[in-house]
Parts: C-alpha cells; structure tokens; sequence
C-alpha cells in the first residue's frame, strides 16, 4: 500500500457519541503513523466539513465517526457526491442499519431472528405500557445504548411510567418498544466478509450500557465466549449473513442475546460502521 | 475504534493487530477506485 497517500480521519462530529469518536480517531491516526504513513490527516468535524475536505483533497477518508451524521448514510451521500473513497459501508447501507425497524425489515424476511418491536409516543408511555413487562425502550436511530432503558416490574420508572422520572421519553419524542430478551450479551465482528468470532460481555452492573460500554472495567470481554461450538457457528453465519444482505462494508459487529435453556440465538442489533467497535 | 473496542479484540484474536486492521480497511475502502 502507498503510504505516502493522504488520510483524512473523520472524528469528533456533534452526536451524543462525540467523544467516543474522538477516542476512536485519535486511536486510528496514532495507528496509522506508527505504520508508517507519511500523510495523515485528522479532522473534527463540523457543519463546513465540506469545504474542509475540498481544500484537504485527500485520497481516502477514514471514517471515524460515531452516530448522526458520521453513521447514518449523510456523511457517505456528500463523499460519494465528492468521489472520495471512505473506509465502512456506503450510504444506503449506512441509512438502513442505524434505523432499527429498517434493519429488522431487511433482514427478518431472510431468516435472521430479531425481537418484534413496535414504535410508539414517547407521551403514550405515561398512560400505560405499550407491552408486558419487562421490555425495553430504545431509541431508533442511536447506537452505543444511548438512551437505553429496561422496564421492569420492580424499576422505579413508575406504573405507569412517571414524566418526572428520568428516561429515554424525556429525550426522544418516539422510541421502540421490545419484549426484553433473557440471556447472555454476544457479540460477532465481521471482517470485509468474515466473521472472526464470537465475545461475551459480562457488565459488572445490570446492563451493558453506554458506560458499561466505554469506562475501563465496567465489563468483561470473554474472547472467543465459552459457548457450544454450534450456537457460536450459528450467530457467526448470522452475522456474515446480516452483513451480506445489508450490502455492509469494511467492518460491522451483530449483537445477540443467548439463553442457554433456549435452542437458538437472536440477534438484537447490528452495526455497519465504526461505533461499538 | 479503539484498539481496545470489540471489533480490533476479535480481530487480534484472529491475528490481526490495531494498525492492520486499520490498513485493511483503508485497503478496502480503495479496493474499488479506478486510476485516474
């Protein structure tokens, strides 16, 4: 590979996962000096990235980016429309996987098991639950669990959930509904078009959430997950499937949810582009 | 992306450290441009 190509790291951004993104690019820009290239460029992005990258005029874009716009398909349409190759899946890939509901409608009908969910009123959810508990609310189009909540019968949300307390309905004005899947939290990578294995992740707290999922020892990565040879083969063929059918590139990581006194795993979330890498 | 989020783990585990992950993707990314 010439090394001497111009790389733009594309981190920072305005979205909830800002910092994240910045952790992310900070850590790509110091690979790629350590690997020897000469011309590497990094960019926290802003509204202007436009005319920002039309005077940088770089050969490739690594897209460091987590979340709206960096994630969602928007960032991908202007460097498509710029003829700048970028690293991660293109625009409409990008536009589908970060909605939920578009992601299940894609892959549901091709076999890939995922939880029925329903959208609903953020303001609804005051006047009783949308389904029986527990159940968890998430909003469509957000990755690293932002603005995640379980709903139990013995969470102090309320019955039914109170305005004042503190959650996702306070943020999002609609949110999906899904049944809570018992069960352990995996992960699968894949790799341009392998899938390379197979992670458990074990938060100290009750939840993988967005702190589990970014302060140092919050939670336990098992790599490769202690699970039967069979069920490990089935969510990586998932995995590779999903990533396949959703036309996704470079790399992408599918979440499921197993419980070992049920057959089959079911995946819960996939990821085109780098957040939760 | 850090080196030590979920998708550079699996890769090491596969042999694959941080930098060239990062290279293979990049090696991607161009897999498609045509010379000018």
């Amino acid at each position: 590979m010439n090394k001497d190509m111009h790389v733009v790291v594309l981190m920072g951004g305005w979205s909830a996962e800002r910092p994240v993104s910045l952790m992310s690019g900070e850590g790509v820009v110091a690979a790629l000096n350590e690997r020897g290239f000469t011309n590497v460029t990094p960019v926290d992005m802003d509204p202007n990235i436009g005319a920002v990258l039309t005077a940088l005029r770089p050969d490739v874009v690594f897209n460091a980016l987590h979340g709206t716009p960096g994630e969602d398909g928007t960032v991908q349409g202007m460097l498509d429309l710029m003829q700048i190759p970028y690293t991660h899946s293109g625009c409409t890939t990008s536009a589908i996987a970060i909605d939920k509901e578009l992601t299940k409608a894609v892959l549901v009908p091709h076999g890939i098991r995922m939880p029925t969910g329903k959208m609903v009123d953020s303001a609804s959810l005051y006047e009783g639950d949308p389904m029986a508990r527990p159940y968890v609310l998430k909003p469509v189009n957000e990755g690293s669990s932002v603005g995640v909540a379980i709903v139990t019968d013995s969470c102090n949300y309320g019955h039914p959930i109170s305005a004042k307390a503190t959650g996702p309905w306070q943020q999002f004005e609609r949110l999906l509904a899904e049944p809570f899947i018992k069960g352990r939290e995996l992960t699968v990578a894949v790799l341009i078009d392998e899938a390379l294995c197979v992670t458990e992740l074990v938060p100290h707290g009750e939840f993988y959430d967005f702190a589990a999922k970014y302060t140092d020892g919050e939670t336990d990565h098992i790599c490769p997950a202690e699970v039967p040879a069979a069920i490990a083969k089935a969510m990586m063929d998932m995995a590779l499937a999903a990533h396949r059918l959703l036309g996704c590139k470079g790399a992408s990581r599918c979440d499921f949810r197993w419980d070992d006194e049920r057959a089959k795993p079911g995946s819960t979330c996939l990821r085109s582009t780098p957040s939760r890498e | 992306m850090t080196a030590l989020s979920l998708v550079p783990e699996q890769a090491k585990q596969r042999g694959i450290d941080y930098g060239e992950l990062v290279e293979r993707l990049i090696a991607d990314a161009l897999k498609d441009v045509k010379a000018p």
